[in-house]
């Protein structure tokens, strides 16, 4: 009458010798985190043609076009992608898109910060990844 | 020679200096005795309240550990402390009364859980300690306090249930009620065959009894079992947390209730489960009493077994589905009373095969 | 005495409506009359976005229907797509779809008995459930950089390819998996509560199933032999070696047993296709790139897949243009929801919760 119950608690009573599995995050890395974790929206400036495909396929219109004065080159418009971080699902579709692969989300998920400027504009998107390592 | 936990405190006072015994002769005593009870009383509130939290940390950590999980870790050594930061939390939160509660009584249900409870505190014999016995009541009739007190509680759910004004915790209050009238009548039932047994309502004499013979749990399996299961509802965790029934109910009776009041709710669902398991080693597995050839450790081995209940009671909270209310119901009218009936019939041939007549 | 016929409000912030579903739910005592779901509560528009945006930009939107089985959302989707527009999807990206999608069905139902056993009661199967579907959003993770919103299926294929440290960490979960989900259901199966609470509780006859259109493992727990992926198969189902479990209970515990035995059919899939990968092109080149914005697509398409709530179609009208003309959606949870109310009349309030819980609702889908 009991087998069941008693069976149930005998497979729960044996997960009291099994290792916890929680990562406790602060102070431990996540073990799994990944290369491609897709986190922080970032743009290489140097490579950027202005071609704004990011801005048509983002499908929350976080990705915008606006202008920047920086010459590189290739794009004479002197047009880049800005970044509504507070909008953005970090879906990838840009860096998907990116013929030059000029934007692409970074490893950084630590987005965290205490100003209210969610539009990134292009001097704040263009970050490597290791600048992203010390905080803006 | 043995001494009651009472003269000990009476001897401590007494060497500091506060003996009213001496100084107003015909009234003095009475006075001495007031002061010495009353500080008994405040030991087992201080002691009662400790355990709770005791147990508290117990139930999240084993919880925790059954659940592959860490637990409480962050406040204090190993979250010792971590049931102190919640009960901070709780006395700053604000005191919400809602609009068409009856207050009075939403107020007052709260202690009525509670209060009870800890009252029952002071009525287990804890055994003894080297020479001196942790005794606060001996009276007569402790088995029958509480029972008494035990009664108590599920009013008060039921009144918190009817106060509130919701259909959640009317619904709550109703199970309440129906589920106390399952266990309660099989539990005092299969407390007979107890009583049969020794002779005596005195809970100091009953373990005393178990001492000299054997434990009445090996006498009287089918009481036990009965008065295990009744135990368990009575404390109303999984699988038989009926009134309060989160998935289902919402919270149940004490849905309204927030910050400390809902507290004290918490508190009296591991307060009763420590009890609990205090309750059914004092009856059935000899309670306090000395181990055979130690002498003088009587209340840690009562400690031990409680615990031992205790980590009982929370695995079957953590392992178990909830029961059905109508099949609970049935459960108890239909099982659990008639076991208990078969086992004052068990009780009668025990006791007169003890008296020679079989 | 007259008892009171009382009405009351489940949800739509009630621990046990998987989301935001509310029910008014008519109680006499506390048996249940009548339970009406009230829905709407997550609408979130995704049809009619879908015609503001690429088609490659869809999939976002459906990546957020069915948000325990997303790779399964995308999958219908993309389909509709690729056969409204004539796309090839190269053979590898086929067989990755089906790896992903068969993989999503078990942490999908992994979910499911983890929030069936918090509805009944029991706090700690949530626990082992999750632990087993971390492995797998971990593998998610890894391959499409997300662990909830994977956008991984694109129109043409999949965005990435395997990456290295896939395969030690696919063998490691593969292995064990089935001996930790003999563990888990061990918790409920035998459980003499667990039998009481679910055992002809929430009965739904095969031609009541079939009047409200039910599918998926709610059917299959009806009695009925129907499953998309044997009916029509899509992707290559027709090359694998796998069973519809199918049970005669039509109540609860039936409902439990075929989930369950899903998973396990599930991990049988996910092990033949893991054997027959073949190497090569994992999107379609033409559509990678810029050629993802450039897809265009005239006339209208219908593709049903079977998601884990059971059958889930995509209706897709193209005008021509880059962007689709009109989405539909046939979502599977909010067929299944429908037949609520006859499911419940008549048992208890705990039956209510036990029922709707092995309806598995997930209210993205529902709402849209």
């Amino acid at each position: 009458m009991v087998k069941g119950i008693l069976k149930g608690m005998f497979v729960v009573l044996k997960h009291s010798r099994r290792k916890p599995v929680t990562v406790q995050y602060p102070e431990e890395a996540i073990p799994w985190h990944t290369k491609r974790f897709r986190g922080r929206v970032i743009l290489n400036l140097d490579t950027c043609i202005g071609c704004s495909l990011c801005s048509q396929i983002c499908p929350n219109e976080s990705d915008h076009m606006v202008y920047y004065d920086y010459e590189n080159g290739k794009n004479r418009k002197k047009i880049y992608p800005a970044v509504n971080i507070g909008t953005c699902t970090y879906c990838g579709l840009c860096q998907a898109v990116c013929p030059t692969g000029s934007i692409r989300l970074s490893n950084d998920g630590t987005l965290a910060s205490f100003g209210k400027d969610f539009d990134y504009l292009p001097d704040r998107l263009s970050r490597t990844e290791e600048e992203l390592k010390h905080h803006d | 020679m043995e001494y009651s936990i009472l003269q000990l405190i009476n001897f401590i006072l007494t060497y500091i200096g506060i003996n009213f015994s001496v100084y107003f002769p015909p009234y003095g005593m009475l006075v001495q005795r007031v002061i010495v009870d009353l500080i008994g009383g405040l030991l087992i509130f201080i002691a009662a309240a400790l355990t709770i939290i005791v147990v508290i940390y117990i139930f999240r950590k084993w919880m925790a550990d059954l659940q592959q999980r860490i637990g409480p870790n962050r406040v204090g050594p190993y979250g010792t402390l971590q049931l102190i930061a919640d009960a901070l939390k709780m006395f700053g939160k604000e005191d919400i009364i809602p609009d068409n509660v009856d207050p009075l009584l939403f107020r007052f249900a709260p202690y009525l859980v509670f209060i009870p409870l800890i009252l029952s505190y002071l009525l287990i014999p804890y055994g003894n300690l080297y020479h001196w016995d942790i005794i606060f009541t001996n009276v007569n009739v402790t088995l029958l306090l509480v029972i008494a007190f035990s009664a108590i509680p599920p009013i008060g759910e039921i009144i918190a249930g009817f106060a509130s004004n919701n259909k959640f915790s009317m619904l709550g209050a109703l199970r309440a009620a129906a589920q106390d009238l399952s266990y309660e009548i099989p539990m005092m039932i299969s407390l007979i065959g107890v009583i049969m047994l020794t002779g005596t309502f005195n809970l100091n004499s009953i373990s005393q009894y178990q001492w000299h013979y054997i434990p009445i749990a090996i006498l009287e399996p089918i009481g036990f079992l009965v008065f295990f299961v009744a135990v368990l509802s009575k404390m109303a965790v999984v699988p038989f947390d009926l009134p309060e029934s989160e998935s289902e109910l919402v919270s149940g009776f004490n849905v309204e209730y927030s910050g400390l009041r809902f507290g004290i709710f918490y508190l009296g669902v591991f307060g009763s489960i420590f009890f609990g398991s205090l309750f059914i080693s004092t009856v059935y597995l000899s309670g306090g009493s000395d181990i055979p050839f130690i002498p003088g450790l009587g209340y840690i081995w009562l400690l031990v077994k409680a615990f031992i209940f205790t980590f009982l009671f929370l695995t079957i909270w953590v392992s178990l589905p909830r029961i059905r209310v109508d099949k609970y119901m049935n459960f108890g009218w239909k099982y659990l009373l008639p076991l208990s009936i078969i086992n004052i019939l068990w009780t009668m041939v025990i006791v007169l095969a003890m008296h020679g007549v079989l | 005495m007259e008892e009171k016929i009382i009405e009351v409000n489940f949800g739509p912030q009630h621990p046990s409506t998987h989301g935001v579903l509310r029910l008014k739910v008519k109680l006499k005592g506390e048996t249940v009359l009548s339970a009406e779901p009230i829905i709407g509560y997550l609408h979130r528009n995704a049809e009619k976005l879908s015609e503001f945006n690429y088609y490659a930009s869809n999939t976002v939107f459906m990546d957020r229907l069915d948000y325990v089985g997303n790779h399964n959302m995308e999958l219908g989707y993309v389909m509709a797509v690729e056969k409204l527009a004539d796309i090839d999807v190269p053979e590898r990206a086929v067989w990755l779809r089906m790896l992903f999608v068969e993989l999503n069905r078990i942490a999908s139902h992994l979910v499911w008995a983890g929030t069936m056993g918090l509805d009944l009661g029991m706090i700690t199967p949530f626990f082992y459930t999750f632990r087993e579907r971390e492995r797998i959003l971990q593998l998610f993770e890894m391959v499409s950089g997300a662990r909830l919103t994977y956008n991984y299926i694109s129109i043409g294929g999949v965005y990435n390819d395997l990456p290295n440290e896939f395969d030690a960490k696919f063998n490691e979960f593969v292995e064990d998996f089935s001996s930790r989900l003999k563990e888990i259901e061990s918790l409920f199966k035998e459980n003499e509560v667990f039998i009481q609470r679910m055992k002809g509780i929430g009965i739904l006859p095969p031609e009541v199933a079939k009047s409200y259109s039910i599918t998926g493992p709610v059917l299959r727990a009806s009695g009925v032999n129907y499953d998309i992926r044997k009916v029509s198969p899509y992707l290559y189902y027709d090359k694998v070696d796998f069973d519809i479990p199918v049970s005669n209970g039509m109540d609860n515990y039936a409902r439990f047993e075929v989930r369950f035995r899903e998973m396990e059919q599930s991990l049988r899939i996910v092990k033949q296709v893991y054997g027959k990968l073949p190497t090569g092109e994992y999107q379609n080149p033409l559509y990678r790139k810029s050629g993802l914005i450039n897809i265009k697509g005239k006339g209208e398409s219908y593709v049903r897949t079977e998601s884990p709530r059971g059958e889930f179609g995509v209706y897709v009208v193209g005008d021509g243009s880059k962007k689709p003309y009109r989405v539909r959606i046939r979502s599977p949870a909010f067929q299944n929801l429908s037949a609520t109310n006859e499911m419940v009349k008549g048992s208890k309030i705990a039956d209510m919760i036990a029922t709707i819980s092995t309806l598995d609702p997930v209210f993205g889908e529902v709402d849209r």
